[in-house]
């Protein structure tokens, strides 16, 4: 069955379209993550034009975030106001990386831009990962103990200015940090589409030392803003959501994402970050890949002024 | 007596000048109505001549739009986009079909006046440095479907009766297009007619298009509201299982 998405303007097939969202909600339920970053390059692999693939993915994360923030919500493991200092910065970061967008979408190099912060996102995290957990599986099957990490490091950026008491997390830090890494994912999020969560997590575990427990919920609140500003912004100046398309994201996801955490409770943590190291650095090498084989076509249509 | 038949030649000749009209021709719809399910679709169009005639039957699009045509290159190993360049009055959409090879059907001349053919298309610049953007413009067209790769086959029965389907891809862009039919004979024309088409979107589509482009904030936060409220109501149905 086609589906004809009206903002893309093509059509598409709607089978193909859900079982690309239930794959991306499965694994984002199986590594709890957001999944924008399969999504994505996925939409852009099947022809989306990459900024409509950015664009409708805003909405899509909107809807994954608001069901976490909500359960996290009730958990009690959201601290409110580091999450609004993440916000301050968030906002002006989606604020700026969408008129990045329009900008880089203008001189028609969007779609080299999205395909290469891929790589080096995907690559780089991947790699860690991998790094990662393979050393722990390793240091299991030796039965090493595992070295005690600090609390948290007390890096350079604790002279910072400003400093401000987060009581929730048991932080006294500047208010510039988290400004910061709100201003980082809100950029990516409107440039990659993707939440951010899984570059924010770490992030504010080990720069900002925040308790692990307080992390999902509060970066949830962060991406529910920025991707709700995002979504308006991208619709509002580059005409790029096609709701279309972002529903059959949210459909497979909704689906998708509970047989995935299904699973995720039977199997060990260091082996699904390992998996998913390996599909991180897949996708990497795939889009790698699209970049340097010669094309079969060196003149291509822009998006630019369309 | 000759006065009267002076008069009536008078007022006959319009009505001859009408007769001599070789050309019918008509179209299966006048309207393309794009929908959720639209992938594509075809189109017949019929006519009868009067005589043995090639037949050319062009479709264009009546507003042209910009289009800008990027070349990669490869900077370090990797295939960046380079050169660029901006083309104006590029029609969204020609596709045509022909008894013949275009070539046999009409000298260059009358190919150019009449704009039959992709080699004869009102795009600007002309300026030969820009060729390779052209047709690299052409091709990429071409391979979406926009443009005619071979043209569609125009079969006669009797000499006298002509039919073609015309094809429009489901990359059709919404807007109002004409059919050109010329009739051609010994490489001249002889007759043409003209037939408007309306390309539409039509249900949720249409309006979603609709609301996009011209009130994109109150798009925007219906969008925000409907994703806010699936991902609240996925939320429930997780726990629920």
């Amino acid at each position: 069955m086609e589906l004809y998405l009206p903002i893309a303007e093509m059509s598409v097939n709607a089978l193909a379209l859900l079982v690309l969202g239930l794959t991306a909600g499965f694994f984002s339920g199986l590594f709890g993550i957001g999944g924008g970053f399969l999504l994505t390059p996925a939409l852009i692999f099947i022809g989306v034009p990459p900024a409509v693939a950015v664009g409708s993915q805003a909405a899509q994360i909107l809807a994954t975030s608001v069901s976490s923030l909500d359960q996290q919500w009730r958990r009690g493991n959201v601290d409110f106001r580091m999450g609004f200092t993440m916000l301050a910065g968030g906002l002006v970061g989606s604020a700026l990386g969408v008129q990045l967008f329009g900008y880089l979408k203008a001189i028609g190099q969007i779609d080299v831009v999205i395909a290469l912060a891929f790589i080096i996102m995907l690559s780089t995290m991947g790699t860690l990962m991998l790094v990662e957990s393979s050393r722990t599986i390793l240091r299991q099957k030796l039965k090493k103990p595992a070295t005690r990490r600090k609390l948290h490091q007390h890096y350079w950026v604790a002279r910072w200015p400003v400093k401000v008491r987060y009581p929730k997390s048991r932080l006294y830090v500047s208010v510039f940090l988290p400004m910061l890494l709100g201003l980082g994912g809100g950029v990516l999020s409107a440039i990659m589409g993707i939440g951010g969560g899984f570059l924010l997590v770490p992030a504010m575990i080990y720069l900002l030392g925040m308790p692990t427990l307080l992390v999902i919920g509060t970066s949830a609140l962060q991406i529910v803003f920025v991707a709700a500003n995002v979504t308006i912004l991208q619709a509002w100046q580059n005409e790029t959501v096609d709701l279309f398309l972002a529903l059959m994201m949210i459909a497979g996801g909704v689906i998708g994402a509970p047989l995935g955490s299904r699973l995720s409770v039977k199997l060990p943590g260091e082996h699904l970050r390992g998996l998913l190291a390996v599909l991180l650095v897949g996708m990497a090498i795939k889009l790698l890949v699209d970049m340097v084989v010669t094309p079969e076509e060196i003149y291509v249509l822009s998006e630019a002024g369309k | 007596m000759k006065r009267l038949a002076a008069i009536l030649l008078v007022l006959l000749l319009p009505q001859m000048a009408q007769a001599q009209r070789s050309l019918s021709v008509d179209m299966a719809r006048d309207r393309v109505s794009i929908s959720s399910g639209f992938s594509g679709t075809d189109l017949l169009l019929f006519g009868a001549v009067d005589q043995p005639s090639d037949i050319v039957v062009v479709v264009t699009s009546l507003d042209t739009e910009k289009q800008t045509v990027v070349r990669k290159q490869r900077v370090l190993g990797i295939w960046l986009n380079r050169g660029a360049a901006e083309f104006s009055r590029v029609p969204p959409l020609y596709s045509y079909a022909s008894t013949r090879a275009l070539s046999d059907v009409a000298p260059r001349n009358v190919r150019q006046d009449n704009r039959l053919g992709l080699d004869f298309l009102d795009i600007e610049p002309r300026d030969p440095a820009y060729a390779d953007y052209r047709a690299g413009l052409i091709r990429a067209k071409q391979r979406i479907g926009l443009y005619s790769s071979l043209p569609a086959k125009v079969s006669f029965k009797d000499d006298r009766l002509f039919r073609t389907s015309l094809h429009f891809p489901a990359q059709l862009a919404p807007g109002r297009y004409r059919v050109n039919v010329y009739q051609l004979r010994g490489g001249r024309i002889i007759d043409a007619a003209a037939l408007p088409l309306l390309v539409d979107k039509v249900g949720v589509g249409a309006r979603i298009s609709y609301w996009a482009e011209n009130h994109g904030l109150l798009y925007g936060l219906f969008a925000i509201a409907v994703a806010a409220v699936a991902g609240l109501l996925s939320g429930y149905a997780f726990r629920r299982t």
